[in-house]
């Protein structure tokens, strides 16, 4: 890591004495610190008798430069991230670095990029490439987010673009053509993918305006395999559940479709945005239900934090690439600007339990390049369903962005 | 029999006219507003910086410097250049819209009613072509001024209803008073004279005020107008991420 980043700082000295002589180079400055108090939840089924000792306070700090140098028909960007933890720890990444070729129509792009496809503000099915994105900023505000190493061509007309793309994931096996097109003041989009398990998966969304106040917009992708893996449980006669040695299994391989269904209204100055999410592979309540008894069963039978450890890691697998464990989900969120505050709330909610995550947010700009924000954060359900069982009840965030 | 005929007569030419009169008063007015837009809109390809100033009373709260890129049939870009929406891109195409906010890497459409609470509320106010986007009927005079009722023509419009106030001479337009679908008086534009740079009358400087806050005004002014072509790809939505302003 320190490694790269020394290349970075080199590529952006490189950059800034080129700049000099070319005037053309163009430095954005962003920094972002945040404060948490949390307040972990008592009685959650995946943290009994406090076997973590989780933190009640946290903070973060990232600092980031992105440098653009233009060249003729040739665009150099290095984005430089740094992040220090709460215990004080920092780490330094490069969120992109690439170079971009402008061949008239034409573009050609090496390099660490940013990517984001699709039309939904919360969830983005064909977005192959995209990053998870973060409950509390899905349009990434924060800069938390890393580019992904690829090579791509694209082609633009004014009303239609093709890219074609390699990029890396475990490996470089992964191959995208990406098509967007605007007819009717429709924009549609269209993508085939072929990832490294090397079965072809595709997928199709749309977003168009009605009237004056609704944007509605949809997604479709058919996966050929899970991205997450499944949890085994089984059933013996009399009722009793066995858990096997390892749990966890990749399931087989099928079709696996990730639907959004989304729209966005404006009414009376506050704008809402409601989206509904589909993910095939997300496991039943039944299947959650069986998950923490697992847990209880491996806790009695090694009472460490070592065997909660193992199933919250597990938890994790269960949600890797997927906003949470199971198949549909509901996101609302209501926005209102006032004269000098911008107010937000939005909820989560898993529409199998009723549970549900619940975010409100003000956000104070202090000047040209400074706001504020507070944002509180709630997590509600009953006993058992996904956001009740939470390890945490709730959070209050508080936070400074700069950007120069 | 004959004074059943000249009766029938009377009736259809009275009918026809009904029929017809509206087309030839829409034919009138439009002619109309093509003289009052050639005050304001150029035609052609054209780059052009757009400051816009906020104030609060006689207190500058704000301003900030787009770069726009103006394409004849209807086709803009705009990225704001300092302020605190700095890296703001906004495209618009017709009746549609999308913002690429700072450092997102991906742009958004948003509805006519999502522009009205953001800074693009100004921006929409400032690209209307009234002879493209209403249809006009001529209210009457109010002294020196011609008074004109325009409606959309289309239902994505963010305002569906304009009375519009022009010179009975030169038809240069004075002053705009823009009204939501509801109804409401939202924006008053007034329109002020400059001169471009080959010696023709039109309006560079705007000054539009907010009816639901009237203390509050917000003054346009146009610089740096330059003829210039721009690659199609700047009005694909797929490229407003990559695009940079030399």
């Amino acid at each position: 890591m320190g490694q790269r980043l020394v290349w970075a700082a080199a590529v952006m000295a490189w950059a800034a004495l080129l700049g000099g002589a070319s005037n053309s180079l163009k430095l954005d400055f962003y920094g972002y610190y945040n404060y948490s108090w949390l307040s972990p939840r008592l009685g959650s089924p995946w943290n009994p008798g406090q076997v973590y000792r989780l933190d009640t306070r946290d903070s973060g700090l990232l600092l980031q430069a992105n440098g653009r140098l233009l060249l003729g028909k040739a665009k150099l960007q290095v984005s430089p991230l740094l992040r220090a933890a709460h215990d004080g720890t920092w780490e330094g990444c490069l969120r992109e670095a690439a170079l971009n070729l402008n061949l008239g129509a034409f573009d050609l792009t090496a390099g660490k990029v940013l990517m984001k496809l699709g039309t939904g503000y919360m969830f983005t099915p064909i977005s192959v490439i995209t990053p998870k994105k973060q409950l509390a900023d899905p349009e990434d505000t924060g800069h938390e987010q890393e580019g992904v190493w690829l090579l791509k061509a694209d082609f633009y007309r004014e009303n239609f673009s093709l890219s074609a793309m390699a990029f890396r994931k475990s490996n470089w096996h992964n191959l995208a053509l990406f098509a967007y097109a605007n007819v009717w003041r429709l924009d549609m989009y269209a993508i085939l993918y072929y990832p490294e398990y090397r079965r072809l998966e595709f997928g199709l969304a749309a977003a168009t305006t009605i009237g004056a106040s609704v944007e509605i917009h949809g997604e479709f992708m058919m996966h050929r395999r899970s991205p997450v893996f499944s949890h085994r449980a089984f059933t013996v006669p009399g009722g009793t559940e066995i858990f096997p040695e390892w749990p966890l299994f990749q399931p087989p391989d099928r079709c696996y479709p990730e639907i959004l269904l989304g729209t966005n209204v404006t009414v009376k100055g506050v704008n809402l945005i409601a989206e509904y999410y589909h993910a095939d592979w997300g496991i039943s309540r039944q299947d959650y239900r069986r998950l923490g008894g697992h847990f209880a069963y491996s806790l009695a039978l090694l009472p460490e934090p070592l065997a909660a450890m193992n199933l919250n890691a597990d938890l994790e697998w269960l949600q890797a690439g997927a906003r949470g464990v199971m198949r549909d989900y509901g996101f609302f969120r209501l926005w209102k600007a006032l004269k000098n505050v911008n107010l937000s709330a939005l909820a989560f909610v898993n529409l199998a339990d009723g549970s549900f995550l619940g975010l409100a947010e003000a956000s104070l700009p202090l000047a040209d390049s400074v706001s504020f924000f507070l944002r509180p954060i709630y997590f509600s359900g009953k006993k058992g369903s996904e956001y009740g069982d939470s390890f945490y009840a709730t959070m209050l965030q508080l936070g400074l962005q700069v950007l120069l | 029999m004959n004074k059943i005929v000249k009766w029938m007569l009377v009736i259809v030419l009275l009918l026809l006219l009904v029929i017809l009169a509206p087309d030839l008063c829409g034919q009138d007015r439009a002619d109309l507003l093509v003289k009052i837009d050639r005050y304001r809109m150029v035609a052609g390809s054209f780059n052009m910086d757009v400051r816009m100033q906020d104030f609060d009373g006689d207190t500058l709260k704000e301003e900030a410097v787009f770069r726009g890129f103006f394409s004849g049939d209807d086709r803009s870009l705009l990225i704001c250049e300092s302020g605190k929406n700095k890296g703001i891109k906004v495209l618009m195409k017709g009746d549609d819209m999308w913002v690429n906010l700072s450092g997102s890497k991906r742009a958004l459409r948003i509805t006519p009613m999502q522009r009205l609470m953001g800074e693009a509320a100004n921006g929409d106010v400032a690209k209307v072509s009234f002879n493209r986007d209403y249809t006009g009927t001529l209210l009457g005079d109010e002294g020196n001024l011609l008074k004109l009722e325009l409606k959309a023509k289309s239902a994505g419009a963010t305002y569906q209803r304009v009375l519009l106030y022009a010179d009975k001479k030169t038809y240069q337009p004075v002053r705009a008073e823009f009204f939501l679908l509801s109804g409401k008086h939202f924006k008053t534009a007034y329109y002020q004279e400059g001169t471009m740079a080959d010696g023709r009358a039109a309006v560079l400087k705007m000054r539009i005020e907010d009816k639901l806050n009237p203390q509050r005004y917000t003054v346009m002014e146009n610089l740096n107008f330059k003829p210039r072509q721009f690659p199609e790809k700047y009005f694909n939505v797929m490229y407003l991420p990559q695009i940079e302003v030399d």
